[in-house]
């Protein structure tokens, strides 16, 4: 039997019920794993889906692989993927807490939008902004704030697998207004894939994440 | 949870929205149909096509037929969160009489039994297409979907039921 029972995986059935950030999950690991020789047979994931706790993503680190989705302009449901997006490629991958927020709508988004020229004149091939909504709402959210195709692409991070394999989940579950788990807000550069600078807010603050504060990164 | 059926009383939970001052409130479901008849209707998701499209404005067409009959209340839910359903919402804008309320971590779709597994498709937890006839918190009617399909849970259905 494959000695690969590391308990290395966290027990999501739902996004709604991940309560623990990065810091708290990794204590889990501490505790002693089980031996493989008690076990007759492996354990049964068919209804539970295992992902890797992570530590968070920092300057250096090569992005995980990831699958995000998005409508296209014929309606058709799409999917990238983070290589798709970043090999060989200067990107920017900003996140928001939440499609019609009001800080993401109003602020954060729109900066992203306007510069984008800007951004992509100094070499940036790719900019997308993440969230954990379903393509349905970031379709939507698109089209309210009058977004074109070119420019920023917006992606559907619906299960939140990429935000939580780069250790950024914002937990929002205990606050009564049924967020779940979110991305905190961040901004980064990847070049290659290799992030080289991160701006990661606390939580959803917009301090340091904006458009112009990337721009002086270039 | 074994899904809502006719006969059951009408479980207690909280929904939230966005009022028009724009305040965040979080309305009790007893409070809002206790001693009333009225419609609960719930979809799988804002923005999705047979939601937008079919659903929800069959219910805006024949809301004032359906008052006419004596119901108090339309409210449509989903497991979106608020700020999805104040946006969601204002895509009715000649809409006057459904309440559009979030069930954002899926909490009182669990308390109905009717959860929709929807994770393959990047959605998480859903809430299966369902219509309820409650009066004074007895469900009177309840029109269930096995999944996303609109073929018992359309406003013309639960008249009939009126």
């Amino acid at each position: 039997m494959a000695a690969s029972l590391s308990i290395s995986r966290l027990i999501l059935s739902s996004p709604t019920q991940i309560s623990t950030t990065a810091a708290t999950a990794k204590s889990f690991l501490s505790f002693v794993p089980l031996k493989p020789n008690r076990l007759s047979k492996p354990l049964k994931t068919t209804t539970r889906k295992f992902s890797t706790i992570s530590a968070t993503i920092s300057v250096g680190d090569k992005l995980p692989e990831a699958t995000l989705s998005y409508f296209d302009s014929e309606g058709e449901l799409q999917t990238t993927t983070i290589s798709s997006l970043t090999s060989g490629k200067k990107s920017i991958l900003f996140a928001v807490p939440g499609a019609f927020t009001p800080t993401c709508s109003q602020k954060h988004l729109p900066g992203f939008v306007e510069k984008s020229a800007e951004l992509k004149s100094k070499g940036v091939d790719t900019i997308a902004c993440i969230s954990v909504n379903d393509a349905f709402v970031m379709r939507a959210w698109k089209e309210n704030l009058g977004i074109g195709d070119d420019g920023v692409l917006l992606l559907s991070d619906g299960n939140g697998d990429f935000t939580k394999a780069i250790g950024c989940e914002l937990d929002l579950s205990d606050k009564p207004i049924g967020l779940g788990v979110r991305s905190r807000r961040y901004a980064l550069l990847a070049e290659d894939g290799v992030v080289k600078v991160l701006n990661l807010e606390e939580g959803g603050a917009f301090t340091s994440s904006g458009a112009e504060d990337m721009l002086k990164a270039l | 949870m074994a899904p809502i059926a006719v006969g059951d009383v009408l479980p207690e939970g909280k929904l939230a929205y966005f009022d028009e001052q724009d305040q965040l409130q979080e309305v009790s479901v007893h409070s809002l149909a206790a001693g009333k008849k009225i419609i609960l209707f719930g979809v799988p998701g804002a923005f999705t096509p047979t939601c937008s499209l079919k659903h929800v404005p069959g219910f805006i067409e024949k809301a004032e037929e359906l008052k006419s009959k004596g119901v108090a209340e339309i409210v449509c839910v989903s497991v979106n969160d608020p700020f999805v359903m104040k946006a969601w919402a204002k895509t009715y804008p000649d809409n006057k009489n459904v309440k559009f309320v979030a069930d954002g971590s899926a909490t009182y779709t669990h308390a109905l039994g009717l959860e929709l597994d929807l994770q393959e498709k990047g959605l998480g937890t859903r809430s299966r297409r369902f219509a309820l006839l409650v009066d004074d918190l007895k469900v009177k009617a309840a029109n269930i979907e096995g999944g996303g399909e609109f073929t018992v849970s359309s406003a013309d259905d639960i008249l009939k039921d009126l």
